[in-house]
């Protein structure tokens, strides 16, 4: 082999080399599925709406004790902790929306669900409906430590990849729950109401 | 430079072709996503009219304002200048299930689509009917479906999707 052609050879492969490096130092750019599947996490404080794709949703207040009335409206029942009552307005556009997932979580990453010991009109399943506002409450029982730094997390899609999720913080003080502690008055979730 | 271009030109002309057929190995999704999918056919039938769908015909009896009352007889309050809708759509099927899958929805005249059944309803006797008789007796039956629309809306038609039937709905006008 001509040393011309030898070297046509090596330079050749030498230019496949660094194609292939190029690519390896391109494919360690991209983005993980997760980072690219991820959901667009929003925010936004207590009266702010926060637009979710399909509807706005709007913490409007918070409240809690540490009695609740249940769903019966017979008894009352009563935590070590507090019910924290969030009241929420939503808002969808075009088209009647329901959320996948409404629950609250505090900075230790705990999860909690809307509880069954109260009335939950606005809870997973209700179906709202579009141009105009719905209102209600979503009630946890949490631990006392928990509350100051719960956020509400909803999601309207059942497949939160690559869609908007709401973290609302709830703002709530330490001497909130202390009141709430304090207070002898059973929460009485409030029924839904539409608004324009 | 010359000679390598008149050497690799049929490559070089073919590069771009390439580029524009990377999408080419996943077109049924494509179809899928943005033609087959969404529903964009619309069947329409004005008032007094009926269509033919998914095993059956369909037309738009009456969709009227009506002031609902709850179980002790008041009326059910709203905020000053909603609207409740009682719709009735008449089905004439060619089986009792031909259209148990539907979806019925009020589609207003800013062309949003309303759920029957709002949460103001919530508390009274009225619940809508769907696409089938429940009562399983009657191929040709009425269905009551009832509507809350927010302040400058009118009802604009009735819309019936079924699934099977992408990218086809119906239609049923209201005027």
């Amino acid at each position: 082999m001509s040393r011309r052609r030898l070297l046509h050879v090596a330079s050749g492969i030498v230019l496949i080399l660094l194609a292939l490096a190029a690519a390896q130092g391109l494919d360690r750019l991209r983005p993980s599925i997760a980072h690219q599947q991820g959901s667009f996490v929003r925010s936004a404080p207590t009266g702010v709406a926060v637009d979710l794709r399909l509807a706005s949703l709007t913490v409007t207040s918070v409240r809690g004790s540490q009695t609740v009335l249940t769903p019966d409206s017979r008894y009352t029942a009563v935590t070590d902790g507090v019910f924290v009552a969030v009241r929420v307005k939503v808002v969808p556009y075009t088209e009647p929306v329901a959320f996948s997932m409404l629950e609250a979580r505090d900075e230790a990453g705990n999860r909690f669900l809307p509880t069954t010991l109260a009335a939950q009109p606005i809870a997973t399943g209700v179906t709202f409906q579009p141009g105009y506002g719905t209102e209600g409450e979503i009630v946890f029982e949490v631990p006392a430590e928990s509350a100051p730094s719960l956020r509400l997390w909803a999601q309207i899609p059942a497949i939160a990849r690559a869609d908007t999720v709401a973290d609302l913080p709830l703002g709530i003080r330490p001497a909130d729950v202390a009141a709430w502690q304090a207070s002898s008055e059973t929460l009485v979730p409030h029924d839904l109401e539409v608004s324009p | 430079m010359r000679a390598w271009l008149k050497r690799n030109r049929w490559g070089l002309l073919a590069l771009p072709l390439l580029v524009l057929a990377l999408p080419l190995p996943q077109i049924d999704r494509y179809y899928n996503v943005f033609v087959a999918a969404p529903y964009r056919v619309a069947v329409e039938a004005p008032p007094g009219e009926q269509v033919s769908y998914g095993g059956g015909r369909m037309w738009l009896v009456s969709a009227q304002p009506f002031r609902p009352v709850d179980h002790f007889g008041d009326p059910v309050s709203v905020p000053a200048g909603f609207t409740f809708i009682h719709a009735v759509v008449g089905f004439k099927v060619d089986t009792g299930d031909a259209l148990s899958a539907c979806s019925i929805f009020l589609e207003d005249s800013l062309g949003r689509r309303h759920g029957p059944d709002p949460v103001a309803l919530t508390r009274t006797p009225y619940r809508s009917d769907t696409c089938m008789d429940l009562e399983g007796r009657s191929l040709t039956f009425q269905a009551d479906l009832y509507f809350l629309l927010p302040p400058g809306a009118d009802p604009a038609a009735i819309r019936i999707e079924l699934d099977r039937e992408r990218p086809r709905f119906v239609r049923l006008l209201a005027r």
